[in-house]
């Protein structure tokens, strides 16, 4: 990957970022695959940080690192895939909206207003009750709450764009609009999407584990990180550690996604160096 | 020589830079002279300016021999020397008049407030002072001017009011960086006579900084051309012209549609392309 | 018979009245092989007339076409016909916008060719790219290179390249050196003033009188978005009859020599 190759290159941040996506993203492969994270021993019950037991166990006496573990794939995975979606969605939606006629532009943007004047979680939570419980349902749900962001990023995005020589040099030329979207727009809008993304995920993660807490996303016994904190919570003056290291994951997910975040946009400017060098 | 602008040995520096933004560069304006400095972008002539009156970016390093400004002499780097020049003996006049216009306040009250800081106490003395002054730059109705915003005046009226107000204080130097890029081109030689003719009734020496040298031309006696820091070339601007030394000198003048023939290759005479 | 023409072109920005027309029954006649300057000031309407010509703005009012065929001719999407595109390329003023920063220069400058003829191979575009590199002067190590490597004055020869690739017989150019400087600006200068003389017609646009005077065969003055004044260079340099024109000359060719014979000096 091209990327490792210019790691020296890149601000210590992103380091950190990729190192902290990189585990959490290693703990969720030995959840999906290694660890049980459903085993009951009620002997065990609430037991504080240990050799055996890394962060200690919940009140069913399950190995909390294993739910841990385990929920890094259904938190962290689940929040890409919304983010991905609404970010690819958004963005095309965007371009689209910016390049075609104005009644086009028009019904788009009426649209995505209407969805920005109800707060993105309370939509999305009515959404979810609409769809029924389940993490499935509560992840569509935000990838429709969060759209209206990134149609309106993308389209202030493309608009300014359409203004600049080279798309007019193509409009010109007879340039029809999925060329003009996918040679001129998409290249430039592409990266502050990405950047957008990127720092998009910890608050989708957050607003999944809102909606797990009531009771509107994922279901126990799923270990989702959210459901974790919110069940810790109740303990939290016996077990801190129940409580604690849920929300330390998030935390550090969040801090390596945004750190990734900013690599990202700095890798995508293309007045770095190593992006104006000849490259066949 | 007394009085006018005597640099010596200006050198301006950024850490970490390659060479020096401005290299040792000296020169000397006598009173009431029209001085043309003369330079592309990333010569330093702007650089120039901005390090005798303390507004260089703060990481930069300046070292100076010796600076008379008028009557006063400044020794060795005292920053603090040169920022109490600004506006009293040593006037700029910048680039683009409505960037330094506040734009929200009457042009009179804002002329009216440079009085002031020069010990105009009487508000009605100071009124009328304005409006002589709006005058003496041929502003027409200059009472009716006094009461526009910035923003309602055309870009050659406000350079005028800029002028005026430079010259607020009889300073003892003022430095003109670039004032007419941002006007029209068919006012540009009035603004310059007007210019040159305010420094010539105060005696204050004008140090001139432009790209153009057909303008230069026209305003001053003498020139220098500036490339990378340094002062390549210097003298009177027609001996300059007819016979430059340098290349550079020699590109500059090939370059300039102005001082040739119309439909001839301008850089055939150098040979050289850019 | 002329290449361009346009009638009677008015151009409101603000609809409605109160609004000043950005052009005001403009009438204008570009021929085959000549160079048009069309000088103004800022305000003056020389851009939207640019914009107007090119078919990047359509006007409320009037009629351009090429060679008889009118260059709005679709309903909706301002899609100029090929035979047009082919013909007529503009050239805007070099800012940072100019280029895709994430194009290959090579890319850039075929980028016509490829929409207008279909030719999609990247290494016949290549081939054509490096002849029109050395072309224009530029270095061909700057091929796969993006534009964000390349000075003000190389990145306004890619936008010329680029112009030039559909051989058209006319080229449109908005202040097409005011963002350079003066040594920079002459070498572009000099590769108009080839192309001219190698048969392109030019129409120049610009606020410097200067490069007007020195590019053009024939000038159009503007001023608040009327033509004031328009004839043969040498006519209107020598004699201008609009006091605006007047006003120009003497602020800017104050001196300059007017023919070969009184050779300015340093040539």
């Amino acid at each position: 990957m091209k990327g490792l190759q210019n790691l020296r290159d890149w601000p210590a941040g992103a380091a950190i970022g990729i190192g902290l996506v990189t585990t959490i993203m290693v703990l969720g492969c030995i959840g999906v695959t290694l660890v049980q994270p459903d085993v009951i021993d009620l002997s065990i019950r609430l037991q504080p940080p240990s050799p055996a037991h890394w962060f200690g166990t919940d009140e069913l006496g399950r190995d909390l690192f294993a739910r841990i573990a385990a929920g890094a794939a259904y938190s962290v995975w689940s929040a890409l895939a919304v983010v991905v979606s609404t970010a690819s969605l958004g963005g095309l939606i965007g371009a689209i909206s910016a390049a075609a006629p104005r009644w086009v532009d028009a019904i788009i943007m009426r649209s995505m207003d209407i969805l920005l004047s109800v707060p993105a979680l309370v939509l999305a939570m009515a959404l979810a009750a609409a769809l029924g419980p389940g993490l499935l349902n509560a992840m569509v749900a935000l990838v429709i709450a969060r759209l209206p962001a990134f149609v309106r990023l993308a389209r202030n995005q493309s608009l300014s764009l359409q203004r600049q020589g080279y798309v007019e040099f193509a409009r010109l030329n007879g340039a029809g609009l999925g060329y003009t979207i996918r040679r001129h727009i998409a290249p430039n809008v592409a990266p502050p999407i990405l950047v957008q993304a990127a720092s998009d995920i910890s608050g989708v993660m957050l607003a999944a584990a809102a909606l797990g807490f009531i009771g509107l996303g994922a279901q126990p016994p799923m270990p989702e990180w959210g459901a974790l904190a919110a069940s810790g919570r109740l303990y939290f003056l016996d077990a801190w550690w129940y409580a604690v290291f849920p929300a330390a994951a998030m935390l550090a997910a969040t801090a390596g996604f945004v750190l990734l975040g900013d690599a990202a946009r700095d890798h995508f400017d293309p007045r770095r160096p190593h992006n104006a060098g000849a490259r066949p | 020589m007394t009085g006018g602008l005597q640099i010596e040995g200006l050198t301006v520096r950024i850490p970490g830079g390659a060479r020096p933004l401005v290299d040792n560069l000296s020169l000397a304006i006598s009173p009431g002279e029209m001085f043309g400095l003369v330079g592309e972008s990333g010569s330093g002539k702007s650089m120039t300016a901005r390090s005798l009156l303390d507004l260089a970016p703060p990481e930069a390093e300046i070292d100076l021999r010796r600076l008379i400004v008028g009557d006063l002499e400044i020794g060795g780097a005292d920053a603090a020397q040169r920022r109490a020049l600004r506006g009293r003996r040593l006037a700029l006049i910048f680039q683009d008049p409505l960037t330094a216009l506040c734009p929200t306040r009457r042009i009179g009250d804002q002329v009216c407030d440079v009085l002031r800081l020069h010990g105009w106490r009487d508000a009605r003395l100071r009124r009328a002072e304005a409006a002589r002054l709006m005058a003496e730059l041929e502003l027409a109705d200059p009472e009716r001017i006094l009461r526009m915003y910035p923003g309602e005046l055309s870009g050659g009226m406000r350079q005028r009011a800029l002028i005026a107000m430079a010259f607020i204080g009889t300073p003892s130097v003022v430095i003109a960086d670039e004032i007419t890029s941002a006007i029209d081109a068919s006012l540009r030689l009035k603004i310059l006579a007007l210019l040159k003719a305010r420094a010539e009734a105060t005696g204050a020496a004008v140090l001139f900084i432009s790209h153009d040298l057909n303008l230069v031309r026209h305003v001053c006696a003498r020139v220098a051309v500036m490339r990378e820091g340094r002062i390549i070339e210097t003298g009177a601007t027609l001996e300059v012209l007819k016979r430059p030394r340098s290349a550079y000198t020699q590109l500059l003048i090939a370059s300039a549609p102005e001082l040739h023939p119309p439909r001839q290759p301008l850089l055939q005479s150098v040979g050289q392309g850019s | 018979m002329s290449l361009l023409s346009a009638r009677g072109v008015t151009l409101r920005y603000q609809k409605g009245k109160g609004g000043r027309p950005a052009l005001l029954d403009v009438n204008i006649e570009i021929f085959p092989g000549e160079c048009l300057g069309i000088i103004g000031e800022s305000g003056s309407g020389k851009s939207s007339l640019a914009r107007v010509l090119t078919g990047l703005q359509r006007p409320d009012a009037g009629e351009i076409s090429f060679d008889g065929e009118p260059i709005f001719a679709g309903p909706r999407f301002n899609r100029r016909s090929a035979h047009i595109a082919r013909s007529v390329q503009f050239v805007g003023q070099d800012s940072s916008g100019a280029l895709n920063p994430r194009m290959r220069n090579w890319e850039s400058a075929t980028e016509a060719v490829r929409l207008l003829d279909g030719a999609a191979d990247p290494d016949v575009r290549r081939a054509q790219a490096r002849a029109l590199f050395a072309r224009v002067g530029l270095n061909e190590e700057l091929l796969e290179r993006l534009p964000h490597a390349l000075s003000g004055g190389q990145r306004q020869r890619l936008a010329l390249c680029r112009a030039l690739a559909v051989s058209p017989q006319l080229i449109i150019l908005d202040e097409p050196t005011s963002a350079l400087d003066l040594s920079v600006q002459a070498g572009i200068l000099d590769e108009l003033l080839a192309l001219n003389l190698s048969g392109v017609a030019l129409a120049v646009i610009s606020h410097d009188l200067g490069v007007i005077r020195h590019l053009s065969t024939r000038i159009v003055v503007m001023q608040n978005g009327v033509i004031v004044e328009e004839g043969p260079t040498e006519g209107i340099v020598a004699s201008p009859k609009h006091p605006y024109t007047r006003e120009l000359i003497e602020a800017g060719l104050a001196g300059a020599p007017a023919s070969r014979e009184a050779t300015g000096a340093g040539s």
